[in-house]
């Protein structure tokens, strides 16, 4: 099998060759070829040229045709700031006010320079490896978009302690425009070439809200925005998810990305036959890791999620960190190829 | 204070309730029984958090919530505060403050959530909290540590790479021989990932939570546990 077969395996719940190794390496394709992130970042031949440095380097299976999720800002009209040693974030907050959100008009993806970078990165992916190995696209779900937007205080505060005579018309409003323009986006990269898009929901978890709040307000966004994606759709909670990971395999998402604080094993149990799961290794504890560590630690969540498939090894989202040497990452790759169906 | 206990327990039902208006009606309700506003804020507000904390500490109320208390609690002072025509709650407390904390977020950080919510249970906890903001460079924190003669610098950091920038708060305070009066307390979910991370940035210490945050910084000062 090769990475793409093997991949496709998983999400359909068939038996792979082997597990595959998906670590999101967001940055280190900026060290490959000499550039600083921004300039990495900022032209889609740099992105997909450092994906297939990396593949090349790592034979791992999954190649992520996105800088990064907060990109997605820049639709509505925001700037990024750049860092030396880690993803931009938002320059300003595009809503400022609950007018504005009242406001805010649905972008067309295609209208930002940004995005169509990433357009351009997929479609030279798809050009030079489609169907060897899978490429990802990403966008943040809608229920988490706004807190990008506008701050996740101006966002809880909306949703939380307004009054419901204030808060409903703009919920209603402002879901509208991030469903559509998530659905819309998510379809542009599919077009361009990726093979399943990830809905990078962090507002989403257990850590953030209730189960009942959760039911209530974020899953029939979840629902309606999968429904209107043309491809195959992972869900990343950023979060403990396992309150209410049963609830995800009637949205139609089919794979979640877990975190260390998710429980293999019981998530496993609770959807293991009705959604993927990948992750779950702790990315920041992955920098002090020797490759032993990352042996020891892969083989633990291999011996919980792999047996009878549905598994892809990874870390937790969003990605590796810069400084996680090379050699931990080797260690990752190899520990998933070593567990042989 | 007994008189003032079930008051305390409509407040604290109120704040499970996540119940904005009916938490002020239960302070108003003892200031309007004959109450002293400190009396309210000592027996029924300080308490009542005290216990959502634990909630918080045992992982038994997501950040929604804890949001949602924190404003209710923030209004509740504000009222108490209006009520006693003082502006610092710390000045409230028949308590001796525990000494006056900085607080802001990570140069290069822009999220302020949990910050401002330890900032409330600081507050409570019997701190003097400053609050500088988002993205605060590392002087001012410093700067501003020496001015208000603060016993700690508390520092919030959401991301990998603004965490790392704490390291030069570390730096300043070893320049100006200012780490035997100055601790650092570091706090955020790039921390609560990875429990040794705070030593690499030069902290003292780290905090999981809001409530886990007043226990830390009670013990670094020396005050009671």
């Amino acid at each position: 099998m090769n990475s793409f077969e093997r991949v496709v395996a998983v999400l359909n719940h068939e038996l792979p060759d082997c597990v595959p190794a998906g670590p999101v390496m967001l940055m280190q394709g900026a060290a490959e070829l000499g550039l600083s992130l921004e300039e990495y970042f900022s032209r889609g031949e740099n992105l997909a040229e450092g994906q297939l440095r990396l593949w090349e380097k790592f034979g791992h299976d999954l190649l992520c045709g996105f800088p990064h999720v907060v990109e997605d800002i820049t639709a509505f009209g925001a700037s990024l700031m750049y860092f030396r040693n880690g993803p931009p974030s938002a320059g300003e907050m595009v809503i400022r006010s609950y007018d504005d959100a009242f406001n805010l008009a649905i972008p067309d993806p295609a209208s930002s320079p940004v995005l169509n970078e990433t357009l351009r990165a997929l479609h030279l992916l798809a050009g030079q490896v489609k169907g060897e190995v899978p490429i990802v696209g990403a966008c943040i779900a809608p229920f988490s978009l706004p807190s990008m937007l506008m701050g996740t205080e101006m966002w809880m505060e909306l949703l939380f302690i307004e009054e419901p005579a204030v808060r409903q018309p703009v919920l209603d409003h402002l879901l509208n425009v991030t469903l559509e323009f998530c659905a819309a986006w998510a379809n542009a990269q599919l077009a361009a070439g990726a093979d399943v898009v990830v809905l990078a929901d962090g507002m989403s978890s257990a850590a953030v809200l209730t189960r009942p709040q959760f039911m209530d307000l974020a899953l029939p966004v979840v629902r309606a925005v999968v429904r209107r994606i043309d491809g195959p759709v992972l869900h990343e909670g950023v979060g403990d998810i396992v309150p209410m990971v049963d609830l995800l395999p009637s949205t139609g998402v089919v794979g979640l990305m877990l975190t260390p604080r998710d429980n293999l094993s019981a998530t496993k149990t609770l959807v293991g036959q009705q959604l993927a799961l990948i992750g779950n290794l702790n990315n920041i504890e992955m920098r002090r890791w020797s490759p032993a560590d990352m042996t020891r630690t892969a083989q633990s969540a291999l011996a919980q999620a792999a047996p009878g498939g549905g598994f892809i090894l990874a870390a937790q989202g969003p990605e590796v960190p810069l400084g996680v040497s090379d050699d931990v990452i080797h260690a990752l790759v190899h520990a998933a190829h070593a567990w042989r169906y | 204070m007994q008189e003032l206990i079930p008051f305390q327990e409509q407040f604290f039902e109120a704040l499970t309730r996540q119940d904005v208006q009916g938490g002020l009606t239960v302070v108003q309700a003892a200031v309007d029984a004959g109450f002293p506003a400190k009396a309210v804020l000592l027996h029924v507000t300080i308490p009542a958090l005290d216990r959502i904390g634990l909630m918080q500490a045992n992982n038994e109320i997501a950040l929604s919530q804890v949001f949602v208390v924190a404003r209710i609690v923030d209004m509740a002072i504000e009222r108490l505060n209006r009520l006693m025509s003082f502006r610092v709650i710390t000045t409230l407390d028949e308590r001796p403050s525990l000494g006056t904390v900085i607080l802001g977020s990570a140069p290069g950080d822009y999220h302020s959530l949990g910050r401002k919510i330890v900032g409330t249970f600081l507050k409570l906890g019997g701190f003097k909290a400053i609050d500088l903001g988002i993205n605060v460079p590392a002087a001012r924190f410093v700067d501003t540590a020496v001015r208000e003669e603060a016993k700690v610098i508390c520092v919030s950091a959401l991301l990998l790479h603004t965490a790392e920038e704490i390291k030069e708060i570390r730096a300043l305070l070893r320049e100006r021989s200012l780490e035997a009066q100055i601790k650092l307390v570091v706090g955020g979910a790039v921390f609560n990932a990875d429990p040794e991370l705070y030593r690499a940035v030069g902290a003292d210490a780290t905090a999981v939570n809001a409530h886990s945050a007043v226990t830390v910084l009670k013990q670094l000062v020396g005050g009671m546990p």
